[in-house]
């Protein structure tokens, strides 16, 4: 602050605030006999006025029983004697503190006195804190992040009480000036990947990050990619688990998701329960997950080679009333799987934004008129039917609404390929995703790459306690997680 | 963790050699071994086995004098830059002799058993493309898709296993009743199974671990011989020398007594699971055309290389598609290849051994 001067310093922050802010500017007096006169500035709208009428202005205003014209560090010595708040600090510089203004702190400017000081009077009212609503678990946490930066903080500060839990604080957006936090376990985390994130958040320069979606837009790699290359979600016991791997999470003021970055493809087919339930149990859900996505890419594109070029591979018994279904179908086979797949995509976008009253009518009029109807209007024959079926109810064993979207757009492509060449089409297909997916890379680290000791928890989940070492494919500084206490519970002392 | 990092890691090193040997071979090398060779084709497989070893064993020695510097620098150091450069320009043709036969050989296949309708060029075309884009993508990428490709088309070559309950112990007997030389004659034959390795001489500075390279390449030699040896073997074990002579592929013809209830026959999983098995090797294949094409080439890229690789590949290809051209073509190709190669690697490594006797002994 340059000069004491009240009405100078109020009219320096009001002009920071923007002059058509809703900042409220309180003016009232100190002291018994010698008045001194004080403001305090906050916006409307942000602050709980409660705590500023009861903590700040009642004790000034009332209980100063004495002249604190003249005090030495006068704001030190309000703090300290009047103020019952416990979160209150001495700024000097007035910048610093008209940020804080505008997130909800309230400053009080004395005249004559080249400090001011900054209260947390934070009282934005939040959403209350419910299950995930797309990342439900049958056995796990119920609770979810919310749109409230520090509560989502304090979430994750909660699950890992280590003293290396680092919180690294950026601002993001030029007129949003929204708040960023990148929280890490610092004797885990690799060094170089985390530069590397907080190079690419550093870097970006948008008026407004607007969503996390766009944000992982922006620090990924390969835009014109389908697949997701930073895995976003609602669920503080994942991002915990994910962070003491060697990951990082980033949060967004606002968002109720949080982006992990570096992620790998197979995260997106690992859920809660993998590790909730017990472990065959699990192996064989995540097993049945890979087998659904294979499913959902290849089984419309095999069904139709099968009935286009090589009849000659279904069984004998099969194909007689595969045959007798389809008489008087007057679409190809390609057209009728097309078809269908279409309208069930149309029914799921249709469905995804409508409120469940009419989401019901659409799945009644969808499922069950349309289904029925195609068939006896000789649109499709039941077959088609029964294997776009089956194809869309694995589409939802995928946990990670990203990547099940990436993966049921993927049957198209598969389907034309299957169309014009073939099982050598699928096969050049899926030769091609497969090298797609590993020329990936996430922050540097390899999106779809297979280490033996990684083994334990990609396509099974073996054990927990048999998960001594970290992801040997997330770089990190601290390869042990766990030792092997089964030994001391079995009895073999080693 | 291999951040950042371009090197292969020990195990892809491992499916790299077994995958660049491991393409259509597998399917018509029990024909080729038993024509000579009958019951004793088997074993004609595991004495052609000599040449990989071989070649692992140079390159043991070439590794361990000029641990960075492939054959193409060596070739250019010691036959003088003409002369070496000209071998390289052979060495280039290898490369694309070989992923262009791998390619025909298998566009054959898949057309006999699965694509009657598909046009040979087409296939052979869209096959070129996709080998070009992931050669595109570098050699890390390459070790990553031989080790998942790999691993996923393990189950072909198991999946006969059933055979063995069914097939006759006569087929292979008496063992060894060909005689030594005949054996030894029809490995030759067995020696294009195992071509492809070559592309180790190029390789071997791109490793990580330095000190396990040569350890590495073994194990992928010996998986290999192992798989070639078990594919031979149940083949004449189960169908007898007599019709796997006749036959085109008859590694095909055993995996078609396996049968799964739900599906007619096994062979649409098979052809499925060794298509991509094959684009794996004709991918390894390619890329030593690329590294060599690229040595040739001022500005370094592996991108442009891999795009400017594919009119030759595809024209060759088309050539070894027809399976008359094929049957002529090939064999001779592939001897001609074979001893140039031994004769070029032998005398470099020749080469070098004297230079080094010359400097010591100064």
């Amino acid at each position: 602050m340059e000069n004491g001067n009240l009405q100078n310093n109020i009219d320096y922050v009001i002009n920071n605030l923007g002059l058509k802010s809703t900042a409220v500017i309180k003016r009232f007096y100190i002291g018994k006999e010698i008045l001194t006169e004080a403001a305090i500035i906050y916006i409307s709208g942000l602050v709980d006025k409660d705590i500023i009428n009861r903590d700040i202005l009642k004790p000034l205003m009332d209980k100063v029983n004495e002249d604190v014209n003249g005090k030495e560090d006068l704001c030190d010595y309000l703090a300290k004697r009047y103020i019952s708040m416990s979160d209150s600090l001495i700024e000097d510089d007035i910048n610093i503190a008209i940020n804080r203004i505008k997130k909800g702190s309230t400053i009080l400017l004395i005249d004559g006195v080249l400090q001011c000081l900054v209260f947390d009077t934070i009282g934005t009212s939040t959403r209350s804190i419910t299950e995930p609503e797309n990342e439900s678990a049958v056995k796990g946490p119920r609770e979810g992040f919310i749109e409230d930066f520090k509560v989502n903080i304090s979430f994750i500060r909660k699950k890992l009480k280590d003293k290396n839990l680092n919180i690294e604080f950026y601002t993001l957006g030029r007129r949003s000036q929204t708040d960023v936090a990148i929280i890490y376990i610092d004797d885990i985390v690799d060094k170089e990947v985390l530069n590397e994130l907080i190079k690419r958040i550093k870097a970006i320069d948008v008026d407004d990050p607007f969503y996390t979606g766009a944000v992982q837009q922006y620090i990924e790699d390969y835009t014109y990619s389908i697949f997701p290359q930073t895995f976003a979600t609602e669920r503080p016991d994942r991002v915990a688990a994910d962070i003491t791997e060697g990951k990082i999470a980033v949060l967004i003021d606002g968002s109720p998701f949080v982006i992990i970055a570096p992620a790998l493809f197979i995260q997106f087919f690992q859920a809660v329960e993998d590790y909730t339930q017990r472990t065959i149990i699990s192996s064989f859900v995540r097993l049945l997950r890979y087998f659904a996505a294979f499913v959902v890419i290849t089984l419309p594109s095999i069904y139709l080679t099968l009935l286009k070029f090589n009849a000659e591979l279904i069984p004998i018994k099969f194909i007689t009333p595969i045959i007798q279904s389809r008489i008087g179908i007057a679409l190809t086979p390609f057209l009728e799987i097309l078809a269908m797949e279409i309208v069930v995509e149309l029914l799921r976008e249709g469905g995804l934004r409508l409120p469940t009253k009419i989401a019901q009518t659409l799945s009644l009029v969808g499922g069950i008129i349309i289904g029925d109807t195609a068939i006896k209007s000789r649109i499709v024959s039941p077959t088609t039917l029964l294997v776009v079926g089956i194809t869309v109810i694995s589409t939802f064993l995928i946990p990670s609404y990203d990547m099940a979207i990436v993966i049921r757009m993927l049957r198209f492509p598969m389907l034309i390929l299957a169309d014009v060449m073939g099982i050598y089409g699928i096969a050049v297909g899926w030769f091609f995703i497969l090298v797609h997916l590993s020329s990936l890379e996430s922050l540097g680290v390899p999106y779809f790459e297979f280490h033996k000791s990684d083994m334990k928890d990609t396509f099974i989940r073996a054990p927990l306690w048999k998960m001594d070492k970290r992801p040997e494919v997330i770089p990190s500084n601290n390869a042990t997680r766990q030792r092997n206490f089964r030994d001391k519970i079995r009895g073999n002392k080693k | 963790m291999d951040k950042n990092n371009n090197l292969l890691t020990r195990s892809e090193v491992v499916f790299m050699v077994f995958s660049v040997m491991l393409g259509v071979g597998i399917l018509s090398l029990p024909a080729d071994a038993a024509k000579i060779a009958y019951e004793d084709g088997w074993i004609s497989v595991i004495v052609g086995g000599i040449y990989p070893l071989y070649c692992i064993l140079l390159i043991g020695y070439f590794h361990k004098k000029f641990p960075n510097d492939n054959i193409l620098i060596l070739s250019k150091k010691y036959f003088g830059r003409y002369l070496g450069s000209i071998f390289n320009v052979a060495f280039l043709g290898f490369f694309i002799f070989m992923p262009a036969a791998v390619l025909g050989g298998y566009i054959n296949v898949v057309r006999v058993f699965a694509e009657g309708f598909l046009a040979s060029y087409k296939m052979v075309l869209v096959l070129v493309l996709v080998i070009a884009y992931t050669c595109s993508k570098g050699l890390k990428l390459l070790g990553r898709i031989s080790l998942i490709v790999s691993i996923i088309t393990a189950v072909i070559f198991f999946s006969p296993i059933s055979a063995l309950e069914v097939a006759s112990i006569k087929n292979i007997m008496p063992i060894g009743k060909v005689g030594i030389k005949n054996i030894f004659a029809a490995s030759k034959t067995t020696i294009f199974a195992y071509q492809g390795i070559e592309v180790m001489f190029l390789l071997y500075p791109f490793v990580k671990d330095k000190k396990n390279v040569i350890k590495d390449s073994f194990i992928g030699v010996f998986i290999t011989i192992l798989l070639y040896t078990w594919v031979t073997f149940i083949s004449i074990y189960y169908l007898g020398a007599d019709i796997v002579v006749k036959s085109y592929w008859p590694f095909l013809q055993v995996t078609e007594s396996v049968t799964i209830s739900v599906v007619n026959n096994y062979r649409y999983i098979f052809m499925f699971l060794w298509s991509l098995s094959a684009v794996k090797a004709m991918v390894t294949d390619y890329f030593g055309g690329v590294i060599i094409l690229n040595d040739f080439k001022k500005k370094k890229d592996i991108k442009a290389a891999s795009y400017l690789l594919i009119p030759a590949v595809f024209i060759v290809s088309l050539k070894f598609s027809n399976k008359i051209d094929r049957g002529e073509l090939l064999p001779k190709i592939s001897e001609y290849y074979l001893i140039f190669i031994l004769i070029w690697v032998t005398t470099l490594a020749v080469l070098i051994f004297i230079k080094d006797s010359i400097k010591k002994g100064r």
